[in-house]
């Protein structure tokens, strides 16, 4: 059923293609995009440190958007899951926002979804302590 | 025994007037993000100055512009070679008046910038960052106990996200958070943060916002 409610989403006309992440920056699923797995996670973690600054602040981050030229993502953070789509242009977001509304809705009943989101529960600030940063990044972080 | 501060302690003019007056030989240090700048005493003036790529009275101008920096004061060390003749204290008076003027020129050019992102409907307030993480420029904010977000992180993080994709950095990244909706822009070398109401569509405003800055 997770396939089910991605390729909701994939159908939308201009999008590229959607994965799912843990909130550690795990994959769980991925349609239609040919990005290896290496660089999904990594996706996932940058959007995840954006969020975790905010967490810093006691401040939820529900969204993120990343705009180019020909390419819009949209980043959607709910229960310990990550979202992310890739898109042409971000001239469908009203219709994708809604897609993804009720995609991800459906989402986050699903069984596998909920026990990876249980078992990768963590503390959501953990991903500025951990990992790797390059020391462009500590000089940055070191002014939180 | 050298004197080790910071600019944000003691600045600049202080250090001069005081080497001028006591008539120090000396060599002062300043060191502002891997920057290095230096001023030499002797006689009771200030007979040479560098800081990359200036040197003389303009080094000494541009260094009056740092308002923080680590420095260091060595006694007895007499500089390389003389390229100020100007007494110490015009030397003071004509940097302060260049930087006044200088500073005049930023403000007005941020205020016409922030005036005109103001106009768009939804835009509550606006700052401007360097890449190095400070606040450059901002107007009146709508909750003052509100700390920015940390800019320059979060552009880094979308830089390094798009090398990952082979991409230029993003035009703009959208975040939304409780109440407000930020935006980042890139503005040149520096970054536009705009706090909105949470009922702005991305969509719509993006061409509104490039269009007043100027993309």
């Amino acid at each position: 059923m997770i396939d089910r409610w991605l390729s909701e989403i994939t159908n939308v006309p201009g999008v590229k293609g959607v994965f799912i992440a843990s909130g550690r920056g795990v994959i769980l699923q991925n349609d239609k995009l040919k990005i290896s797995k290496k660089d999904l996670e990594d996706i996932a973690l940058r959007a995840l440190r954006i969020s975790a600054l905010f967490t810093e602040k006691d401040e939820n981050v529900s969204e993120i958007e990343f705009f180019w030229k020909k390419l819009f993502i949209l980043c959607r953070i709910s229960n310990n899951i990550l979202l992310v789509t890739l898109c042409q242009s971000p001239k469908i977001l009203p219709l994708l926002r809604i897609t993804i509304n009720v995609s991800l809705s459906h989402l986050l009943q699903e069984k596998k979804i909920i026990k990876m989101a249980r078992n990768h529960a963590t503390d959501k600030t953990l991903v500025l302590r951990k990992g790797k940063f390059e020391e462009d990044e500590l000089n940055l972080l070191a002014n939180l | 025994m050298a004197l080790i501060g910071n600019l944000k302690d003691i600045k600049l003019p202080s250090l001069i007037q005081l080497n001028c007056m006591e008539h120090n030989v000396a060599k002062l240090t300043i060191e502002r993000v891997g920057k290095f700048g230096f001023v030499y005493f002797e006689d009771g003036q200030v007979t040479h100055a560098e800081y990359d790529p200036y040197i003389g009275e303009e080094a000494v101008y541009r260094l009056l512009g740092l308002l923080e920096g680590k420095f260091k004061i060595e006694n007895d060390v007499k500089p390389p070679v003389r390229t100020i003749e100007t007494n110490w204290s015009n030397l003071l008076l004509e940097g302060m008046h260049k930087l006044d003027h200088s500073q005049d020129e930023v403000e007005n050019r941020y205020f016409k910038l922030f005036e005109r992102l103001l106009t768009i409907k939804g835009i509550l307030s606006v700052s401007l960052h360097s890449q190095d993480g400070v606040c450059i420029d901002r107007t009146e904010q709508t909750d003052p106990a509100k700390k920015d977000p940390n800019v320059a992180f979060i552009m880094l993080q979308a830089k390094k996200l798009s090398k990952t994709l082979s991409l230029n950095p993003p035009d703009f990244v959208g975040i939304f958070s409780g109440q407000y909706k930020y935006f980042i822009a890139r503005y040149n070398e520096h970054f536009l943060l705009l706090q909105m109401d949470k009922k702005v569509k991305s969509d719509v405003v993006i061409p509104l916002i490039q269009q007043a800055i100027g993309v």
